[in-house]
């Protein structure tokens, strides 16, 4: 009878500690289940937060886009149009005509110049707002247009050199305007601070699938650790964000400034 | 020639504490308030091993060490969770837990149990308080929300590691003195079993503290 106890006594313990051990393991195994789902449905609110928030900068910038074009076009169109109106009416006013004094023709002169830099500003205002190369030729010819108006006759000021010519000319219109965003602002930067005497603009690809674009100025440059962001580095991340493209930036103080600039050539917007 | 359950209970486990303190120590850096203190116990403990076999070498009964060993280790445990529960009046419970717990214990082996023999009215009520304390650390990690994996937050492996390890030893703390001190022979090999379960329970927990130091990185 003892000898059966006995026996008895061992199945006990193990079953007994056994059991304990599996409540405990089960117990902890749906916990940490419990906890990934409630971590999995946080993530997934997370990304549809965030998905969202990137849809509607994406419809800003769209709108945006939209409507500096039609600003674009009208004051090309409308203001350009009476200006050059003006200008044929101000010939009225030329040497040939015998009423007119000498003091007006000088005068007439004075404002002909005067229409004509309006023009001339009109034109490039409106170009600024939507650049008309990019739709109808394509990115790199939008860089030339850009180059155009900022150097303004100083062709040593901005170097462009484009070792990506076929990858550049795929890109999807709204990428391409971004990234013609992205180089104004870049631009507007390196003129307002930097103090810069040269700005490089480089396309090449990188592994064969992404185009590389690296802006560089000879400028003061500033502590990238230090600085917070302005606007103009806000919108610029914005936008590189919406295309899905990666940069990276070096500066430091004294240093210049670069930025390179990484996007698939058949990314969307 | 000692058998494989001797070698099991005396080198294996007592030995297999290295691997938490090794990985311990190589990410000493990167433990927080809480995890030192595991650190520390797990320190504590191998001393303690060491003291215990030492004796037990001189053949002088080791079991007045477990008594003490009982608060220290009840305060350092204490210690842990008091850093990671942050409710205020469970804090308060813990550190009157801290001073209510050793009275007991010293209360215990003076008027109640012979300091030569088992503790059996204390350490199982530690362990049954540790065990708590494990699962009022869940159910905090529960309420609170989670901001990263289960697994790769340390505290949750040490916690788990003590609930494993004080559950299963549970029974073992209660029924030591009946099993260890039959001088029948069925008993004893009843004892060995028990004790093979209880330093494999203590090898788990160790491999668990050792997880949780590895996870132990500065962000």
């Amino acid at each position: 009878m003892q000898e059966e106890v006995g026996d008895n006594i061992y199945f006990l313990v193990i079953m007994c500690t056994g059991g304990t051990a599996l409540l405990v393991i089960s117990f902890v195994v749906l916990f940490i289940r419990n906890q990934n789902k409630l971590l999995k449905h946080r993530q997934k609110l997370h990304e549809a937060a965030l998905s969202h928030q990137k849809e509607l900068l994406r419809t800003v910038i769209k709108s945006q886009e939209e409507e500096r074009k039609r600003i674009g076009q009208d004051l090309h169109d409308e203001v350009g149009g009476s200006l050059s109106n003006l200008r044929m009416l101000m010939n009225r006013f030329d040497g040939k005509n015998k009423d007119v004094s000498e003091e007006q023709k000088e005068a007439v002169q004075v404002y002909r110049q005067l229409i004509d830099k309006i023009v001339q500003d009109v034109r490039n205002i409106s170009h600024n707002l939507s650049p008309p190369g990019l739709a109808l030729f394509g990115f790199s010819e939008a860089l030339e247009e850009l180059k155009d108006v900022v150097s303004k006759g100083d062709d040593s000021f901005i170097s462009i050199t484009n070792h990506a010519e076929a990858a550049s000319e795929k890109l999807a219109y709204p990428v391409a305007l971004a990234l013609v965003r992205v180089l104004q602002e870049l631009i507007t930067n390196t003129l307002k601070h930097s103090g810069a005497k040269r700005i490089g603009i480089s396309l090449f690809m990188e592994n064969e699938d992404l185009l590389a674009i690296h802006y560089t100025d000879d400028g003061i440059g500033y502590d990238g650790k230090l600085s917070k962001k302005g606007m103009g580095m806000q919108n610029i991340e914005s936008r590189l964000d919406l295309i899905n493209s990666t940069y990276t930036v070096q500066t430091a103080i004294n240093k210049g400034f670069g930025m390179f600039i990484y996007v698939h050539p058949l990314a969307q917007f | 020639m000692p058998s494989f359950s001797q070698i099991y209970m005396s080198i294996v486990v007592p030995i297999s504490i290295l691997i938490p303190i090794a990985i311990g120590s190589y990410r000493y850096k990167d433990l927080g308030e809480a995890m030192r203190t595991i650190f520390y116990y797990l320190l504590l403990d191998g001393l303690v091993n060491i003291l215990a076999i030492y004796l037990f070498s001189l053949r002088v009964n080791n079991l007045p060490v477990l008594h003490v060993f009982t608060i220290i280790e009840f305060l350092f445990i204490s210690g842990f969770y008091l850093q990671v529960i942050h409710d205020g009046k469970i804090k308060k419970v813990i550190i009157a837990l801290m001073v209510i717990f050793p009275l007991l214990c010293i209360a215990n082996f003076i008027f109640f149990q012979d300091i030569n023999r088992f503790n059996t009215n204390t350490r199982p009520l530690e362990a049954l308080m540790v065990m708590i304390y494990s699962l009022v650390y869940f159910a905090q990690n529960n309420e609170d929300g989670i901001d990263k994996k289960w697994v790769a937050n340390p505290i949750n492996w040490v916690s788990t590691g003590l609930l494993l390890y004080f559950s299963g030893a549970l029974f073992i703390f209660s029924f030591s003195n009946m099993t260890s001190l039959q001088k029948v022979s069925k008993y004893h090999s009843l004892d060995v079993l028990i004790w093979d379960i209880h330093a494999t329970l203590l090898l788990i927990m160790y491999l668990l503290f050792a997880i949780g130091f590895s996870k132990c990185r500065k962000k």
